[in-house]
């Protein structure tokens, strides 16, 4: 382990937490802090590639904004003066927003997504937008216009994705956070691989107007952070009711911060072994073994383990793939037939699937999602929650990469789009060659106060974020 | 055995295959359909093995109700 734990000595390593608690007390400024995170942007992107376009001039206005507004007391909130980043599928108004593709390269949203709006609203200042995979979908493609992400652990292995950018960027501290979107497990994945927290909420949770489509029905926006409280502080700021999304729901928002506690007695932790955990030629037995150790430190730390059986798993990564491409098709179908180029050659391969299968297909895969959730819904009755290994493998290398392999055998996070529950992926360990490990909590509908408070008690009793890559 | 595995293989021809997308208008040249087929293979037992469960009335739903799992 070649880890740096410089953790206190860099303001570019802030949590959020931290920062927001010097800003609020007038002992750091949003200015110093915003040109920290540039020169760290500026020491290490040529290798990491983490940024599609930086927005140094404006993020610098907005930290003078920002320092003007605490300083005569007007104090918004723990976001109020944190430089954060965008994947660059959420909408910026007057500013570029590619999703990584010669397709929109060039395209100017006119409006915020109001995931954007919120996060500006809350007072954070946005650095710039980042990079992703094509569409939110595939892997690496250096067919398409930006070089891909690398791993700040580790720069010949890729971040995961689709959020690559984002992982890459909150890992190395070029931003105190970020909001990466999630399909089949583009927030968890990179999270995992790249050593931060990621939340990708309930459906419904957190508005995805404004958030370019992959999948309008398994299409979740969320947080990406170095710790799990960071997570909560960003969700508070993006979460509830917008109308201009249909899909949005009015349940009330609870204060996330009220669930940062540092107890799990008692808690109910379920335990899908027949998918997650027992032998499987796609599954890393280290990944596994990780995962088990830091469910037994849960267990010590009081929580009850128990294990349930989910017939649904099975089916639910063919669910998640089958509704993934024919609602991309649909989406994208006037430019790939007009301008099939300008995609990239992943992308435009697996796009084009959905033109293929057939209505029932979909409307098949629709029905074992409703079976899925009523399923889990079953299993959560007895549990508080899933505990499962957050990705199969850790982060593979760049050289000999399937852009294939997300395909094909199983996905630990695919299960949670399809049925839209609330997931978390927390730091859980390290393999031997020094690459990130995650575990994933999952919860019920909404009750991200649980996942969240679960995640908390177990970084603070774990003590792995005191470690960062070693760049 | 994965649920996966149970599902038998059905490999299109290469015309039939052709046939298929030039019905949904993707217009593309053979490398290109040659590129794509085992792409689509991969999907195609994906679909298959989701037709394999009876569901019986199993409707689709998409949204949680607030008030889950009672609404």
């Amino acid at each position: 382990m070649t880890a740096t734990t410089d953790t206190n000595t860099a303001l570019h390593f802030l949590t959020i937490h931290q920062a927001a608690a010097l800003l609020r007390r007038g002992e750091l400024s949003p200015v110093e802090l915003t040109r920290a995170c540039l020169e760290r942007i500026r020491e290490t992107d040529d290798r990491l590639h983490s940024f599609i376009l930086l927005l140094a001039d404006d993020a610098l206005e907005q930290a003078r904004l920002a320092e003007a507004e605490i300083r005569r007391g007007d104090y918004k909130g723990p976001m109020h003066g944190i430089p954060f980043a965008l994947k660059d599928l959420y909408d910026t108004a007057g500013i570029r927003t590619t999703s990584g593709s010669y397709v929109d390269l060039d395209r100017v949203p006119e409006t915020d997504a109001t995931t954007t709006a919120r996060l500006k609203a809350a007072g954070g200042i946005l650095l710039g937008k980042l990079a992703m995979h094509e569409f939110a979908l595939g892997g690496p493609d250096w067919t398409t216009p930006f070089e891909p992400a690398r791993n700040p652990w580790n720069l010949a292995h890729i971040t995961g994705g689709s959020s690559s950018g984002s992982g890459s960027a909150v890992a190395a501290g070029q931003c105190l956070g970020a909001l990466g979107s999630c399909t089949g497990g583009s927030i968890r994945g990179p999270a995992s691989l790249c050593g931060i927290v990621g939340l990708k909420p309930t459906y419904g949770r957190v508005s995805r107007f404004g958030v370019v489509t992959l999948s309008w029905s398994q299409d979740h926006a969320g947080p990406m952070t170095w710790t799990v409280e960071d997570a909560a502080y960003m969700l508070q700021a993006i979460a509830g009711y917008d109308p201009k999304d249909p899909t949005s729901s009015r349940a009330p928002v609870p204060d996330y911060s009220l669930s940062l506690k540092e107890d799990v007695r008692g808690l109910k932790i379920g335990l899908p072994r027949h998918y997650f955990f027992d032998p499987d030629p796609g599954v890393s037995p280290e990944v596994v073994a990780t995962v088990e150790k830091a469910i037994a430190d849960l267990e010590q730390m009081g929580a009850e383990v128990q294990e349930v059986t989910l017939p649904s798993l099975e089916y639910v990564r063919a669910a998640n793939t089958v509704i993934m491409v024919s609602e991309a098709y649909a989406y994208h179908e006037p430019n790939l037939k007009s301008r099939p180029a300008d995609f990239g050659e992943i992308v435009r391969a697996r796009f084009r699937i959905g033109g293929l299968l057939s209505a029932s297909d979909y409307l098949q895969a629709q029905r074992v999602r409703s079976w899925a959730r009523r399923d889990f819904a079953a299993a959560l009755q007895k549990v508080d929650l899933l505990a499962t290994p957050t990705m199969t493998q850790p982060a593979p290398a760049f050289e000999g990469y399937d852009p294939l392999a997300t395909v094909r055998g199983r996905s630990f996070t695919a299960p949670f789009n399809v049925t839209g529950l609330p997931a978390i992926s927390v730091p859980c360990g390290f393999t031997d060659a020094g690459l990130p490990v995650g575990m994933q909590l999952a919860g019920k509908p909404f009750d991200e106060p649980g996942i969240i408070q679960a995640a908390y008690a177990y970084q603070q009793q774990a003590g792995w974020r005191d470690l960062r890559p070693p760049l | 055995m994965s649920a996966s595995s149970e599902v038998a293989s059905s490999e299109l021809s290469m015309e039939e295959f052709r046939l298929m997308a030039d019905r949904a208008g993707l217009g593309m040249s053979q490398s290109e359909l040659e590129t794509l087929k085992p792409v689509y293979e991969l999907h195609a037992a994906y679909a298959r093995l989701l037709h394999t469960v009876n569901l019986g009335a199993e409707e689709m739903v998409t949204e949680f109700h607030p008030d889950w799992p009672k609404g």
